[in-house]
This record gives C-alpha cells, sequence and structure tokens, in this order.
C-alpha cells in the first residue's frame, strides 16, 4: 500500500512535468526509470528497463496535437513490477524484466487514451475560462488553471497507484504460473530487446545521405576493438567527438556552406 | 505603464504552465492567457479595458512550447505600447500571434523534437550502456542526458524572452537568420555516426578470429538488427516488434531450438 501511494505520487509528478509544467523531461525513460529505482532501491534495474524504453520509445514526438504513448507512466511502471518481482521471487532477472517491459508498454497506451480524454475535457475548462475573461476576473482563471495541473497529477497517480495495487496480488502469479516454454522464450527475447531499440535509431538517423557515415563509424570502431584494443569509452569518446568536428566542419565537403 | 523586472520573471516562470489547460478546440491559448495575466493586472488598472485585453487572447493557440518565450517577449512589448497609447491598432496582436506561432512551431519540432531530444537521448543511452556496470558512475548516462538537453532549452525560455522582450518585432528577423534545417541535418549526421559506434560497441569482437562461436554470434545479431530495420521502413512498430520477437522466441523454445 505505501508503496503503491509512492508509486502513484512519482506517476502523477512525471506526468505533471512531462503533460503540463515545464518540459525539462525528467518525465523521459531514462530518467524516470532511473529515480524510480533510486526510489524503490534498485538504481541498476530502473536504469536498463528506463534505457530499453527509452530507445523504444525514441521516435515517438509529440508533433503539433498528436499524443504519443505514455513512456514515462510506462518506465514508471514497469520498474516497479521488475522491482518488486525481484524481490520476491528467485526467477533469473533476464525473465523479470523482459516480462515487466512487455507488461508496461500496453500501459502506456492506457496512459495515451487518458491523456486524450483529459484533454477532451479541458475543453470545458477553457469555456469556463472564456466566461470568466469576459468578467475580467483574473483569479478565477488562475484557479482553473490549477485545477488543470491537478487533474493532470492525478491522471497520473491513479493509473500507477491502481496498476501497482493491482501488480502486487496478481503480476506474480501469473509469472509463477507461466509454462517454463515461455519463460524460457522470455528469457530469450531479453537479449533482442536492444537490437530493436538500435533498429529503431538506424532508422530514425541513417538517412540514404548518411549511410556511408554509418557504415564507416561502425567498421572503424570495429576496427579499433578488435586489432589496437583500445578502451570502449576512450573509443566512444573518440568517435564522439569526430562526429561533432564532422558535423560542424562540414561545409568544406559542400558547396553553399554557410554558418548555423 | 512599464513592466517591472520582477513582472518579467513571474511572467517567464507561468509561461513553464504553457500546456496545462491544452484542448483540442484552443490549443494552448488558456496556458498563453495565464502567463500573459500579471502583465495585464499591471498594464489595465481599469476594468473595461482589462476585460477586452483579456478577450485578445482568447483565440486559439498552439506552438511548441519551448517557443512561447519568444513569442510571449514580443506580445508583452506591444501589450506596453497599446497601454501607453503610442500603438493604437489592438488587433495587431492577434496578428503577431497568428504570424509567429506556425514557424516557430515548425522550428520547434523540427529542431527539439525530431533531433535534439533523439540525439542526445542517444548519447545518455550510450553512456549508461557503457557505465552500468561500474557502481560510482551508474546514474552518468541520465544527468548528462538532462544537462546538454536543458541548456538550448533553458536559452530559448529565459535568454529568447528577454532578447524577444527588449528587441520587440525585430526577433522575427534574428530567428529568420537561423538556419535550423542545416543544423538538424548536422544533428543527424552525428546522430548516424553514433549509431554506427554503438552497435560496435555493443556486439563487438574482443579478439578477431574467423569463425570462432563470438564471430558467429555477432553476424547474427547484425543480421537481426538489419532484419528490425527494414521490418521499421515497413511501419511496424517497435512495440509491435517487440510482441513479435518474445513470440517468435516462445516458439522456438518450445520446439526446442
Amino acid at each position: 500500500m505505501q508503496k503503491a501511494i509512492i508509486v502513484g505520487i512519482l506517476g502523477g509528478l512525471f506526468n505533471l512535468e512531462g503533460r503540463a509544467i515545464g518540459e525539462l523531461m525528467f518525465s523521459q525513460p531514462l530518467v524516470a526509470g532511473t529515480i524510480t529505482g533510486w526510489l524503490l532501491g534498485d538504481i541498476h534495474t530502473g536504469l536498463i528497463i528506463g534505457a530499453i524504453l527509452q530507445l523504444i520509445w525514441i521516435n515517438m514526438l509529440p508533433v503539433g496535437a498528436s499524443i504519443p504513448p505514455d513512456s514515462s507512466l510506462a518506465s514508471v511502471l514497469g520498474v516497479t513490477f521488475a522491482i518488486s518481482l525481484l524481490s520476491s521471487h528467485k526467477l533469473p532477472s533476464d525473465i523479470i524484466m523482459a516480462y515487466s517491459v512487455a507488461l508496461a508498454i500496453p500501459l502506456g497506451l492506457v496512459g495515451k487514451w487518458m491523456d486524450f480524454h483529459l484533454r477532451e475535457f479541458n475543453a470545458n475548462l477553457s469555456h469556463r475560462v472564456s466566461m470568466y475573461a469576459s468578467q475580467g476576473n483574473t483569479v478565477a482563471i488562475d484557479l482553473i488553471t490549477g485545477a488543470a495541473v491537478v487533474l493532470s497529477f492525478f491522471k497520473g497517480f491513479i493509473l500507477c497507484f491502481i496498476a501497482t495495487l493491482l501488480a502486487d496480488r496478481i503480476l506474480l502469479d501469473i509469472l509463477v504460473s507461466l509454462p517454463h516454454q515461455i519463460k524460457d522464450g522470455l528469457r530469450l527475447s531479453w537479449k533482442f530487446f536492444p537490437a530493436i531499440g538500435i533498429a529503431v535509431i538506424i532508422n530514425m538517423f541513417c538517412v540514404k545521405k548518411f549511410i556511408s557515415f554509418f557504415i564507416g563509424s561502425y567498421l572503424f570502431v570495429v576496427i579499433l576493438l578488435a586489432v589496437a584494443g583500445f578502451s570502449k569509452i576512450i573509443l566512444f569518446l573518440i568517435v564522439l567527438s569526430i562526429a561533432i568536428l564532422m558535423a560542424f566542419e562540414m561545409r568544406k565537403f559542400q558547396k553553399d556552406g554557410e554558418i548555423c | 505603464m512599464k513592466l517591472s523586472r520582477f513582472d518579467l520573471i513571474v511572467t517567464m516562470y507561468r509561461s513553464l504552465f504553457v500546456e496545462t489547460v491544452w484542448n483540442f478546440e484552443r490549443m494552448q491559448s488558456v496556458g498563453f492567457l495565464y502567463a500573459i495575466i500579471p502583465a495585464i493586472r499591471k498594464l489595465y488598472p481599469n476594468k473595461i479595458k482589462r476585460i477586452s485585453a483579456l478577450k485578445r487572447h482568447l483565440k486559439p493557440f498552439s506552438t511548441h512550447p519551448y517557443m512561447t518565450g519568444i513569442i510571449l517577449g514580443v506580445i508583452l512589448k506591444k501589450e506596453e505600447e497599446i497601454a501607453c497609447g503610442t500603438e493604437e491598432n489592438t488587433k495587431v496582436i492577434d496578428d503577431i500571434k497568428s504570424n509567429m506561432m506556425g514557424p516557430l512551431a515548425a522550428l520547434g519540432d523540427s529542431f527539439f523534437w525530431s533531433a535534439w531530444r533523439p540525439l542526445i537521448a542517444l548519447l545518455g543511452t550510450t553512456i549508461t550502456m557503457l557505465s552500468v556496470k561500474n557502481q560510482c558512475s551508474i546514474i552518468l548516462g541520465p544527468v548528462v542526458f538532462l544537462i546538454i538537453y536543458n541548456i538550448p532549452h533553458f536559452y530559448l525560455r529565459c535568454i529568447g524572452f528577454i532578447k524577444a522582450y527588449n528587441s520587440g518585432l525585430g526577433i522575427i528577423s534574428t530567428i529568420r537568420n537561423l538556419n535550423i534545417q542545416k543544423l538538424v541535418e548536422r544533428l543527424y549526421l552525428i546522430g548516424a555516426i553514433m549509431a554506427g559506434c554503438v552497435i560496435a560497441l555493443l556486439f563487438s569482437w574482443d579478439k578477431f578470429k574467423l569463425l570462432d562461436i563470438e564471430f558467429i554470434r555477432n553476424i547474427f545479431f547484425f543480421s537481426v538488427i538489419l532484419l528490425l530495420t527494414v521490418a521499421l521502413k515497413f511501419q511496424i512498430t517497435a512495440t509491435k516488434l517487440l510482441y513479435i520477437i518474445i513470440i517468435i522466441c516462445t516458439i522456438s523454445v518450445y520446439f526446442g531450438f
């Protein structure tokens, strides 16, 4: 119960941050998962699940009026499920992580559905605002904005609270009663989740123009790792600085070069 | 009547709430009104004038949330001029808003949503992958993500707002001179180079030997990634791919693979 309240408050705050106030991107899965994991006492799990969800949903953009899946609530819930399953049962962590990610993704879609209805409801508040504006009542407009903030908080709170409460009772029993083939299938599929994330990244960044750069950097890193035995972190920093240099000195290769 | 520095800071703080009452009819218009209320309260002590000023801001308004600061700055300058009486035509406020919100939204969407955030998220996850085993640097990835991401964000929110307030409509030519399309392309180039680097780091050879077990495993993963990329090109979403992979794995385990 206490845990459900903590997770609910976290979900509400992340929902506020991502959909209403500020948008500093604390609500991105990478950060939200880490903070949830830290509060529940297992940063490592939080980081890994957050990173996986971040990669899978990296190209879901809130452009214009479109609503992306609620990745922050999905990561909060995924991390919560994983940590409570890890603490209460002696199954390999691969199975538990894959199971929690697979369960958290539909909840992100539930969050999106709730968001849609919340935004439809907000139309009523907007009508009230125009009524108060024609009376010159500015305090009422402030109060209505406050009410919208509270509603947005409660959207995240309710979803996370109920999901965590139910999860504690049901999820474990389901996971234990699954046949061992499905468990092994989950364990095997966990190895492929980063591959999905990388495929999403390639799909996003490697437009036709840059495919030669992509292959070039792959071969460069592979050869340096295999032959010269560089450490991975140093190699990553080298590639990053080369990339930045190339991107901002590219006008040497172009005719109409101008500085941004 | 002039706005004090305190009013500007309050408006800047309130501009964080611009997406709060987001609705499908008038989008962020309530959020914009909420941000501008302190200025209107101060500029128009007369109730009738205040009501007409409030009503000016009820029309549909939608832009990129980080760009509201710039529009707010320009509008505050104009409202000030109207309150002083140097500007007679109140319709100009509406024109400025409707002419600025579209181009700025496109600019913010193409820079922040489709290039900057994915690129920095990729950077953060890569650092996480590299540093997750090390106890001291475990939260380096999220921290780097938050800090680097928010530098241009806060630049636009705060300095953009102040600059727009000081230079009024002159900010438009400054924005036009930014070549965002080229900048986005450069970020995509960095992203492409980093993507190649990430694959090589994740599925890497420690020792280079042909037809070694590790070699076959890496080739297998590489071809799986290529297959998944092709699937994504055919509009199968990543979440669907995830469930398809779980099902395929379960079936292959069932047949004793």
